[in-house]
């Protein structure tokens, strides 16, 4: 078993909400839909995860999906990466990174000028950690 | 008159007319003020009564906007940083579940959230916003934290931010800045003029401090 299904199951234990897994089609498709609003493309690592669940939300901690998901009776929608960069990731600063996701003032995202994985302090925007997985983020958020 | 006597003369006429020139014309600030352009009027980027007019146009109503100065050469220690705010936040949870369980239902929340708090654990679409960023003086402490909505109210509270620290050079801290602020422990910008005094008073009281 690989460490981002260890991870998964760790999360799912402690009441994480997750999705089915996306397609690779809807992976191809938000891609395409990034590139085209002038960010990068999804990493290997985090389409990995979106494989196994497209998106992820515990303990205040979220990880942007493929696909939004509804939910009836709230006013809260689970945001997709496509959403969130064209909304918010403004500035040369997101020119080079993803987003993944974001937790308690942090944010999860993806260096491609590096190829690593890094927490990005919010107030700040200056890389926190920096690993070279994603289940390595992952893993450092849950149990460190 | 020496041929010299008179090439001064010369170029002190030529000076002094230059001279008269120069305070003949009128200094940029005087052309934009002919032209009905104050200096306050062109000071767009980064003056408190624009970033007070951006704030008017976002969803963060029942927030005040506060400036705070940069310290300067301050030295993030981002591992020590992440691991209070780790531990801080699990505290302040717990304290506003147990001690103010009562706010927190006038406040909006649910049973179900109120005991995921009481767990140490946020519930959904809730997050623990620092209120002033510690490059700025502020504590990983639990008078320095809002538990709010993640979406918008947080995400739109750093996009303001962001705003600031994001420029064409690069991310860099500016001397001020200008930070809307939530005046209680709980967020709940449609109640905001309803909060229980007991939350604000836990904030300003501040027990961690």
């Amino acid at each position: 078993m690989t460490l981002l299904k260890i991870l998964i199951n760790q999360l799912r234990m402690q009441n994480a909400l997750l999705f089915h897994g996306g397609t690779l089609n809807e992976a191809q498709a938000t891609s395409i839909a990034l590139v085209k609003a002038g960010f990068i493309r999804i990493p290997r690592g985090y389409l990995n995860f979106l494989n196994l669940s497209d998106g992820l939300v515990w303990n205040g901690m979220e990880l942007f999906s493929c696909t939004a998901h509804e939910r009836a009776g709230t006013v809260f929608d689970h945001p997709t990466l496509v959403e969130y960069h064209v909304k918010y990731a403004k500035g040369l600063f997101f020119a080079k990174r993803l987003v993944l996701g974001r937790g308690t003032e942090f944010l999860i995202c993806y260096d491609s000028a590096s190829h690593c994985y890094e927490l990005v302090a919010r107030d700040s925007l200056k890389p926190m950690l920096k690993l070279p997985r994603f289940e390595d983020i992952l893993f450092h958020i849950i149990n460190v | 008159m020496t041929k010299d006597n008179k090439q001064d003369e010369l170029n002190g006429a030529d000076i002094f007319s230059d001279w008269e020139n120069l305070i003949g014309s009128p200094t940029p600030s005087q052309k934009q003020e002919e032209e009905g352009l104050s200096l306050d009027n062109l000071m767009t980027d980064g003056g408190e009564t624009y970033w007070l007019d951006e704030l008017t146009k976002t969803n963060l109503s029942g927030m005040d906007l506060v400036a705070l100065d940069l310290i300067p050469y301050y030295v993030h220690d981002f591992k020590a940083e992440y691991a209070q705010m780790k531990t801080q936040v699990h505290i302040f949870l717990l304290k506003l579940a147990y001690a103010y369980r009562n706010d927190l239902r006038v406040a909006g929340l649910s049973e179900d959230q109120i005991d995921e708090l009481s767990k140490g654990l946020l519930p959904m679409n809730w997050t623990v916003h620092l209120k002033y960023p510690v490059a700025y003086g502020g504590t990983i402490t639990a008078h320095n934290f809002v538990l709010m909505p993640h979406h918008p109210f947080h995400e739109e509270l750093h996009h303001f931010i962001n705003r600031q620290i994001v420029t064409d050079a690069g991310v860099m801290n500016p001397a001020t800045l200008y930070v809307p602020t939530p005046k209680s422990a709980v967020y709940v910008p449609f109640a905001s003029n309803e909060m229980p005094s007991k939350i604000i008073h836990f904030q300003t009281m501040g027990d961690a401090k």
